[in-house]
């Protein structure tokens, strides 16, 4: 067994606890770290501790959001705080990684509702597990005229979208659900028979 | 180079493994409950696009592997994808429950090509059809029979008193002895269940009915109710644990 001193075993074991990073991939990290500037290692190191204190969950929208320390940690993202963004449309996604994707789609210029989590039946987790709730208080207390629910397209995310169409609509806020098709640059030969199903049940007028 | 088996094969359950793997759980027709790890599965779009979430029938490839529990997958192929069944909360839960009494029910590796057609004509039937109370009971008794845990009804498990005796009025069910009690022996039992005369009666006749849902019983659904909490209560006793799903079912359907 390879016997690395004691700091550098200390961070391997550290290094491998990440996703997708194995023993092997955990030394060459660190063993890029002992080359690099202790300028370099001791920005990295500075930036991880900061993260769990500098970062936390939006009170509004409960993505990730920069921690004020003025305000008893509790802050609002800077999509809740720019005066920019339509008030009447919520789009409600899983995690909050899923928000940066919609992001990124540079599409969306509404607000965000992060559930944090789905309803799973098989996993017994329910809908008071999740900011459901929360969300029906920013829909009962504000402007809101649509919630577009962009959950996964699985299982789960189908129960979430239902179960939050059947307790938004009485509220009198439309329910809309992300479209399912073909990918940009795809092959009509080499879809799935469920996408393209969907993709032909979903498809509009030019 | 290893055997590479293909058979048909439901869907129970699905975990994250890894950056892109998947752990999934799946019934086949002839290998039993099977669980293998499905590599880069959250990626493909080739080898289990859309083919690997709980309730879908595929085609599967799988390989066992010599040092591990866990087969490995190499394709499933989308063979019926119950669309329907996403189509509302209340199928989804049936679904769920119906899955998740299956996957506790029956042990890894245990060919039970009936299983796999019980809980098949269940989903078939939950996808084309409404979902009812005596559907979800009649599946319930008759994956217990085919899984070995039919509940026995005709007379006391402990003294052998026979139901038709005149003489005893009350019976009670008893999931630690598999089935009924006469007022006597009940009283050596903590966790019973009282069942009256005429919810016995048509206890037994649900579990004799062949086809799914049965087409000549239709109990009122106070009574279904008084033999689902027996029921449950006893698959709940041989999966050793709670039914999970069981919550949403109370919640989002009549059941």
């Amino acid at each position: 067994m390879t016997t690395y001193p004691t700091p550098l075993a200390r961070l391997i074991q550290e290094l491998s606890k990440l996703p997708g990073i194995g023993e092997k991939t955990a030394a060459r990290l660190a063993f890029h770290m002992l080359k690099g500037t202790r300028e370099d290692v001791i920005n990295l190191a500075d930036s991880i501790a900061k993260l769990r204190q500098e970062i936390g969950l939006c009170r509004q929208c409960f993505g990730f959001s920069e921690v004020n320390p003025q305000s008893d940690g509790e802050t609002l993202c800077t999509v809740c705080r720019n005066p920019e963004r339509a008030k009447d449309t919520i789009c409600v996604v899983e995690e909050p990684a899923d928000l940066i994707a919609v992001e990124k789609s540079q599409e969306f210029k509404g607000l965000y509702h992060v559930l944090q989590g789905t309803i799973s039946p098989l996993d017994g987790i329910g809908p008071d597990a999740l900011r459901i709730r929360e969300l029906l208080d920013r829909i009962r207390g504000g402007s809101v005229r649509e919630v577009i629910v962009a959950t996964n397209p699985t299982m789960d995310g189908e129960a979430t979208a239902l179960y939050l169409s059947k307790v938004i609509k009485p509220l009198g806020v439309a329910v809309t659900r992300i479209a399912r098709g073909l990918p940009m640059g795809g092959d009509l030969e080499y879809i799935d028979a469920v996408t393209l199903g969907k993709a032909l049940e979903g498809r509009r007028e030019i | 180079m290893l055997l590479c088996h293909v058979t048909p094969a439901i869907v129970l359950r699905t975990w994250p493994f890894g950056e892109s793997d998947k752990i999934v759980s799946f019934l086949t027709e002839s290998h039993g409950k099977l669980t293998g790890i499905a590599k880069g599965a959250k990626r493909s779009r080739k080898r289990f696009v859309n083919s690997l979430e709980p309730f879908s029938l595929v085609n599967l490839r799988f390989q066992d592997r010599a040092h591990s529990n866990l087969a490995f997958i190499v394709a499933a192929d989308l063979a019926f994808g119950f669309k329907h069944l996403l189509t509302s909360l209340e199928k989804i839960s049936f679904a769920a429950y119906l899955v998740e009494i299956t996957d506790g029910l029956i042990g890894e590796r245990e060919e039970n090509r009936l299983v796999f057609r019980h809980l098949k004509d269940g989903l078939t039937h939950l996808d084309e059809q409404s979902t009812s109370l005596t559907f979800l009971t009649s599946f319930e008794l008759k994956l217990l029979k085919l899984a070995g845990y039919q509940p026995l009804l005709d007379s006391c498990r402990r003294c052998g008193r026979e139901r038709w005796d005149q003489c005893q009025t009350r019976w009670h069910f008893s999931p630690r002895d598999g089935g009924i009690l006469c007022e006597f022996c009940s009283r050596l039992r903590k966790e019973i269940f009282s069942l009256s005369t005429a919810t016995l009666e048509i206890l037994t006749n649900l579990q004799q009915e062949k086809s799914l849902p049965p087409s000549d019983v239709s109990p009122p659904t106070g009574v279904l109710k008084e033999i689902r909490s027996v029921v449950v209560r006893f698959i709940e006793f041989h999966m050793e644990r709670e039914i999970k799903s069981a919550v949403f079912l109370r919640q989002f359907s009549l059941a």
